[in-house]
């Protein structure tokens, strides 16, 4: 389910024909993403999954890694149905 | 030695190939028109230098920057302005060269700093490369690259990857080709206008419409409301020492503050310590910080050099009793907001004019350069843009210090607040970093040293070694001078012996009365000798004066003598005190003969010291006045420092010509007797307006004078160069500079000036000023430095010390202070509190703003209720007040807020007990039993309003008498469809009459009303007929105008083209289903039942009257129909009206089951609402918001009133919910715009002045246009004869705030009626207008005047002069003036008569 979130990242924020080396690479504290690159990937998010992120919820814990973004996606899904 | 290199030549062939012109992002415009407009300052210029440690090779240097400048296209552009389009120029190439400078062998003329610091200010030819690079070589180790870069093409994060492509490339010699990765700012160029086209804009812009419209408010810093013009900038730079930043960067990532990333959680840190300094500094409460978006939202941006950096406003409110951790959180939740909100080319003009305020973090980390360690600065250019006043950035390296950098605007900050708002914002940091729930109102951002230096001018002045009582004082007068003269009166002296005596005598004789020591005595007097001699009496047995002005009302000399609880009071003949009757009077002159045969020796002396001088009534909020006590010690410690600060000597002469229960007069009582001067007195006139300032000034026999600026405003532009006063005391009210330095003009700058503050609840005057005319810069005339044992404290909600320049209340402690208040315990506790500064002593709360200027005196700045809320924004409205004087013309000038006529909340309403009529009714009153004033006056006529109702039968025989066989029809009759006009047609048919119904379709009765009006006439087999006219949509707009309803409109619509029908039809009657309420409303009037003979036949023909002219009147319905035949009276012979219920009084029960048994009438649903008419509600809607009321409370509060309607049934019906999204839409329909007013609220800001001629309003508002912002513009400009005054010679706001909208809109200056005539019509015409002044040449149908009016008007003049006016005469004279002359025209008629 993720591969959507995965492939934007790779479109968006890596070099040209490069792929994220694991789902655990720390995307924040790693210097992949910036803080404006999370607010579009969170509206990306958003739109894909139709689901609404709350700012309380733009955390490290969230969205630091593929690995944490599946499983709180997930979460959220699950709350909303 | 440093130009080679510098405006380099563009090569001749890069304009013919790969010339790339595109156009300039959002950004750019901004940057660029800002240095269009400042063509001369360098304020966009960010000059960096990295000071090298390491030897660098100059030819590596060059190539290494040539590869630089062809691997960044922004290092290639250059601006290209057509005068009529702007671009970017891309060129393939350019042909730059580093300057390079060696300063190992020629030591430099002048020093590094000064040298870079003159380079930075260099400006930027725009058509040619914008930058500038520059390698010095300072020493083999060591060198400075400079680097200088114009904001067109480059952003803090720019700095740095070009910092690190040069250094790779330099390390590399260019082999590295890591660089090659980084993206071209053209690509983003493209980005930014397909982002901007992509995005939905109208959702987006109307976020930053809102927020901008509710927080972008401008605000001052420190109270200097300068808005700045010039660039010039100041940067002072604060290190944070490494452990202060690195527990900064600790705090960063633990709660509450932790967010997804390190830079974004320490932005929310300083963004939220800046923000309290914004709300304490500022004064403000709701705000916008500029807050820097870099745009780099992925990859290829994050690569990109150029400017990708957008500014928007983060949006913030601290709430009174926010506490600092929710000043965090609030930040938080608005940056994520603001992040949310931003895109690529969002930041138009609109958002980047919304903050004065930025805040910018810039993570600080360069590196080496090629091994060598580097320390990089970014030097100030010394300019900024001057929206943006103060600029604060954090360079934050990411280990180590930091540095906090603020760059002020230098018009809005001077040197002092350059060095404290740094303290301030770091005070703010600490406590921030707390993150805590202390209330941000606790928080004090002053340190020490600035407490310290507020304190000191806290500190008292050096008090008097010979601290003098008043009362030894003036018996040492009376030993050593006693022939001098005290007192003179009509041309009469006094001498103190002679003062002195008879001051003994009344005091001999008051101890004979029972007076003792401490009791509380009125003085109920007028100004004369009797009021001096009877002070100094009181004080010698120690008892308390209390004085009582004459002019006041009789209830409030009772109150004011029962509340202080005097024994006694004294008075004299001229005073009519007849109605004191709970406490004795001593008649100064009918007891004079008793008094006089006392001893004129001195009283026995008191038993103990004096604590209690006086009892002063000042004006209370609650309405009533109150009591001040003020102690002997406080009086003593204000005439001992008055006395040697004006300079009273025994050559002193003082003129007594204010009211004696106003506090300022105490100056001119007891200063010139204390230092054995002479007092002159001068006796108010009785009724009328006191002129004594003017015989003060025509008599020219004093020397000192104590007056307010009210009173300075009656004079000030005579010329008073020959006048012998010398030492003028301004007190009561601000002083506006302008007035201060006409009045200097005024006395040929021969007399000092000085401006004295203080509340009577400090005693006269406790802070003091004197004028000179080149130390005062700001509108108002400072009040200065507190007078001696006295401190004055500008403070905060939280009784916190706020930092110099910011308003705040101002506060009083020392020796004057006042008592309390009289039987006010609760008053007193919540007026005088403990003071914080002096433990064990009080402080009183002035309610008064005040604020300390650069110069250290203190600034009035109104009093906390004269700053009004107007449309979201603070207003000060003696600020608009003193630039108005500025205009040469304007004398003096006044600004009210008039708020609308609906003021009050809706929950505050109460309803006649009996009627229901709203108490927001105009001129509303209601009993004690809750009873209303229209419900009490109609006890008295009742019977006679019984009389003019008759019975059906009487109603059958009118109809009937004319009947006549030729005629189709004997009436028409008027059908709505409601159950009323129903009935009424029901009734007719039953009576065997012919009747034609009449409809009038004015577009929005309900389907189901017309529904039933077919049905109706086809079950009671009546002919039917409907009206309509194309105009029925102007006729309401017009009727909303005129009337705030669309009723009125609509029924006399209905009159007019049922007329026409009856005409046609030769039809004798018209008969209407109003109800007997609506009577009321639309034909009769209070006044025609006065009189006791008045009979049916009368009122009829009056009322017969008043129709012809409501018929005749110019409105929509005489210019869209045809109204001709109203001009024929015969017209009114031939269609007779007739009101069905003046015949019948059926109750709604029988009516109801009448309709049910006879056509099965249902009241139609689908209006949702009780009528059948759709637009109805718009009517209601419009009136309730003009007028606060419904238009349907006034009839039927007759209705009920008359039997006709249970009190209940009309509040239900009155208070029926408006759909007001269907009001809006018939709105639209109908073509009528709410006026801003009705749309915001209806208040506006009005400005009157006094001027001898008419000025343009236009003219005043561009000229105030200059110099202040445009919310503070009044929306009005009134022009007056004279400003109205209080008794207290201060001007009168309430008299000013009383005009009503119609008043205010017409072109005509207020005048007051100037003879008796004109006092009588203008009392009878705002009881019958029901408004609050009526000037003489105020309009009779401007101010809503229709013939019902007419009718009441005429009455009640024809009833007070025993006259018989015609009704029409009121529209031949329609002012007061012209109707006044008139009468007396006709009175000397009949005077003359009389004698003949």
């Amino acid at each position: 389910m993720n591969q959507p979130i995965v492939s934007f990242i790779e479109k968006e924020f890596l070099p040209a024909s490069t792929k994220l080396e694991s789902m655990e690479e720390e995307l924040l504290t790693g210097g992949i993403i910036n803080s404006l690159g999370l607010m579009k990937l969170i509206s990306f998010i958003e739109n894909q999954y139709a689901i609404s992120i709350p700012f309380e919820d733009i955390t490290l814990e969230h969205f630091n890694t593929i690995e944490v973004i599946t499983a709180y996606v997930s979460e959220r899904l699950d709350t909303s149905h | 030695m440093f130009l080679n290199g510098w405006i380099p030549p563009i090569k001749n062939n890069s304009l013919k190939t790969g010339l790339n012109k595109i156009p300039l992002t959002q950004s750019q415009q901004l940057i660029y028109a800002g240095q269009r407009l400042n063509p001369n300052s360098p304020l966009y210029n960010v000059p960096y230098v990295f000071r090298i440690h390491g030897p660098i090779d100059t030819d590596r240097f060059n190539r290494a920057f040539q590869l630089l400048i062809s691997r960044f296209d922004a290092l290639r552009t250059s601006i290209e302005d057509d005068g009529q389009q702007v671009h970017q120029l891309i060129r393939p190439d350019i042909d730059f060269k580093p300057a390079f400078i060696d300063w190992r062998e020629s030591p430099p003329s002048e020093d590094l700093d000064s040298w870079l610091e003159e380079r930075g200010k260099r400006i930027f030819d725009l058509a040619r490369p914008l930058f500038d690079c520059v390698l010095i070589t300072l020493g083999d180790n060591e060198s400075i690259w400079y680097l200088n870069l114009h904001h067109l093409i480059t952003d803090a994060t720019s700095l740095n990857l070009l910092y690190h492509a040069m250094e790779e490339i330099y390390r590399t010699d260019g082999k590295a080709n890591n660089s090659l990765d980084y993206k071209p700012f053209a690509d983003y160029v493209v980005y930014e206008s397909e982002s901007m086209q992509a995005r939905n804009k109208d959702s987006i812009d109307q976020y930053w419409k809102d927020n901008i419209a509710e927080y972008g408010k401008p605000f001052h810093y420190y109270g200097n409301n300068i808005k700045p013009l010039n660039t010039n900038s100041e940067r002072t730079v604060v290190t944070i020492a490494s452990e202060r930043a690195e527990h900064i960067r600790k705090r960063a990532q633990q709660p509450p503050f932790g967010m997804i990333s390190q830079h974004l959680a320490i932005y929310n840190i300083f963004a939220s310590a800046l923000a309290l300094t914004v709300h304490s500094a500022g004064g403000t409460q709701s705000f916008a910080i500029g807050s820097p978006v870099h745009n780099r939202d992925n990859r290829d941006r994050n690569r990109t050099v150029g400017l990708l950096m957008e500014v928007f406003p983060l949006f913030l409110k601290i709430g009174k009793e926010d506490a600092v951790a929710d000043v965090i959180k609030e930040l938080k939740t608005s940056i994520f907001q603001m992040l949310g909100k931003v895109g690529a080319g969002m930041a138009n003009a609109e958002i980047g004019r919304s903050f004065n305020t930025m805040l910018n973090y810039i993570p600080w980390d360069f590196g080496r350069f090629d091994g060598h360690r580097v320390e990089a600065d970014w030097l100030h250019p010394g300019h900024c843009d001057p929206n943006h006043v103060l600029r604060c950035q954090i360079l934050d390296p990411g280990k180590g210090e930091m540095q906090l950098i603020f760059d002020f605007n230098c018009e809005v900050f001077p040197e002092s607040k350059r060095k404290l708002l740094p303290v301030h914002c770091q005070n703010a940091l600490k406590a921030i970093l707390l993150a805590d729930d202390t209330p941000v109102q606790e928080v004090e951002l002053i340190d020490e040293e600035e407490r310290g230096m507020l304190m000191r001018k806290f500190k008292p002045r050096k008090d008097h070694a010979d601290k003098a009582d008043f009362m030894s004082s003036f018996e040492k007068n009376v030993e050593l001078s006693g022939s001098s003269i005290a007192l003179i009166q009509d041309g009469e002296g006094m001498s103190y012996t002679s003062l002195n005596r008879k001051a003994n005598m009344l005091s001999n004789y008051l101890l004979s009365k029972g007076i003792q020591f401490e009791d509380r005595v009125g003085l109920y007097m007028t100004r004369s000798t009797d009021y001096i001699i009877s002070l100094i009496a009181l004080m010698k047995i120690g008892a308390v004066f209390v004085p009582i002005p004459s002019d006041i009302p009789m209830r409030r000399v009772q109150f004011m003598l029962k509340n202080s609880d005097c024994r006694c009071c004294l008075s004299h003949g001229s005073i009519d005190y007849q109605h004191i009757k709970e406490i004795p009077v001593v008649d100064l002159d009918s007891d004079q003969n008793e008094i006089l045969s006392y001893s004129d020796a001195n009283p026995p002396s008191i038993q103990s010291p004096r604590k209690i001088a006086y009892h002063l009534y000042t004006s209370g909020s609650t309405g009533l006045p109150k009591g001040v006590i003020i102690e002997v010690k406080a009086l003593n410690n204000y005439l001992n420092w008055a006395a040697a600060h004006y300079q009273i000597e025994q050559d002193t002469v003082f003129p007594l010509f204010t009211s004696i229960g106003f506090d300022l007069t105490i100056s001119s009582t007891f200063l010139p007797l204390m230092k054995g001067g002479t007092l002159h007195i001068y006796k108010e006139a009785m009724g009328g307006p006191d002129l004594s300032l003017f015989k003060v000034l025509s008599d020219n026999a004093v020397n000192t004078i104590k007056l307010t600026p009210s009173h300075i405003g009656m004079i000030h532009d005579r010329d008073l160069g020959n006048s012998q006063i010398r030492t003028i005391i301004v007190g009561g009210e601000l002083f506006k500079t302008e007035l201060a330095k006409s009045l200097s003009g005024a006395f040929k700058d021969k007399a000092s000036i000085f401006n004295e503050y203080g509340p009577t609840e400090a005693t006269v005057g406790c802070i003091a000023y004197k004028y000179e005319a080149e130390d005062v810069e700001g509108y108002s005339v400072p009040i200065g430095l507190p007078i001696t044992n006295m401190r004055a404290y500008v403070l905060n909600d939280k009784l916190k010390v706020l930092p110099g320049g910011v308003v705040g209340e101002l506060f009083l402690s020392g020796e004057s202070l006042a008592y309390g208040y009289h039987n006010l315990p609760e008053m007193t506790k919540e007026k005088f509190l403990d003071d914080p500064f002096r433990p064990g002593s009080k402080m009183y709360r002035t309610g008064d703003l005040a604020r300390w200027n650069e110069k250290g005196q203190l600034e009035f700045k109104g009093r906390e209720d004269e700053q009004v809320k107007f449309n979201g924004y603070r207003v000060e409205l003696t600020d608009i007040e003193s630039n108005l004087t500025k205009l040469n013309k304007i004398s003096d000038a006044a600004v009210v807020l008039i708020g609308s006529d609906s003021s009050g909340a809706q929950s505050d309403i109460e309803n006649c007990a009996r009627c229901g009529l709203p108490s927001n009714y105009p001129n509303a009153d209601f009993d004690r039993e809750g009873i209303c004033h229209l419900c009490n006056a109609f006890d008295g006529y009742k019977e006679r309003v019984n009389t003019y109702f008759k019975t059906e039968d009487d109603l059958r025989d009118i109809l009937m008498s004319a009947k006549n066989s030729e005629r189709k029809y004997d009436c028409l009759s008027l059908l709505s469809g409601g159950k009323d006009s129903t009935y009424v047609l029901a009734r007719l048919v039953g009576m065997g009459l012919k009747v034609l119904a009449f409809t009038l379709d004015n577009g929005y009765i309900s389907d189901q009303a017309k529904e039933n009006v077919d049905k109706i006439v086809a079950k009671l087999g009546v002919d039917h007929v409907y009206g309509e006219t194309e105009h029925m949509n102007k006729i309401f707009v017009d009727s909303l105008h005129r009337h705030a309803n669309v009723c009125n409109g609509c029924f006399k619509t209905i009159y007019t083209l049922s007329t026409q029908v009856a005409l046609e039809k030769n039809i004798p009657f018209v008969v209407t289903g109003l109800s007997r309420g609506q009577f009321f409303e639309t034909r009769l009037t209070e006044e025609l039942f006065w009189e006791q003979d008045r009979n049916s036949e009368r009122i009829d023909s009056t009322i017969l009257e008043a129709r012809k002219l409501y018929h005749r009147e110019k409105d929509a319905i005489s210019e869209f129909l045809d109204v001709s035949m109203f001009h024929d009276d015969k017209t009114f012979n031939k269609v007779q009206f007739i009101d069905f219920y003046r015949y019948s009084n059926v109750s709604l029960q029988e009516l109801l089951s009448y309709l049910k048994e006879k056509i099965d009438w249902k009241r139609p649903t689908d209006t949702g609402r009780s009528t059948n008419c759709l637009i109805n509600q718009l009517g209601i809607y419009v009136h309730k918001k003009e007028k606060g009321y419904s238009n349907y409370a006034f009839p039927y509060s007759w209705d009920v009133r008359l039997g006709h309607k249970q009190r209940d049934e009309s509040l239900e019906e009155i208070n029926e919910e408006i759909d007001e999204p269907q009001v809006k839409k018939i709105m639209r329909e109908i073509g009528y715009t709410e006026s801003v007013s009705q749309l915001e609220n209806s208040d506006r800001l009005v400005a009157y002045y006094v001027s001898s001629e008419d000025i343009a309003q236009r003219d005043i508002r561009t000229f105030l246009q200059e110099s202040l912002p445009a919310y503070m513009i009044p929306g009005l400009f009134k022009r007056l004869e004279a400003m109205p005054l209080t008794t207290n010679g201060k001007t009168d706001k309430n008299s000013l705030r009383s005009l009503n909208k119609a008043q205010l809109d017409a072109d005509v200056p207020y005048t007051a009626p100037r003879n008796d005539i004109e006092i009588l019509l203008s009392e009878i015409w705002c009881d019958v207008l029901q408004m609050k002044k009526v000037g003489v040449f105020d309009d009779f149908i401007t101010l809503g005047g229709h013939s019902l009016s007419a009718i009441r008007i005429t009455a009640r003049i024809n009833e007070e002069l025993q006259l018989n006016f015609p009704l029409n005469k009121i529209f031949d004279l329609p002012t007061i003036a012209e109707y006044s002359s008139y009468i007396e025209k006709i009175l000397l008629e009949l005077m003359d008569e009389e004698n003949e």
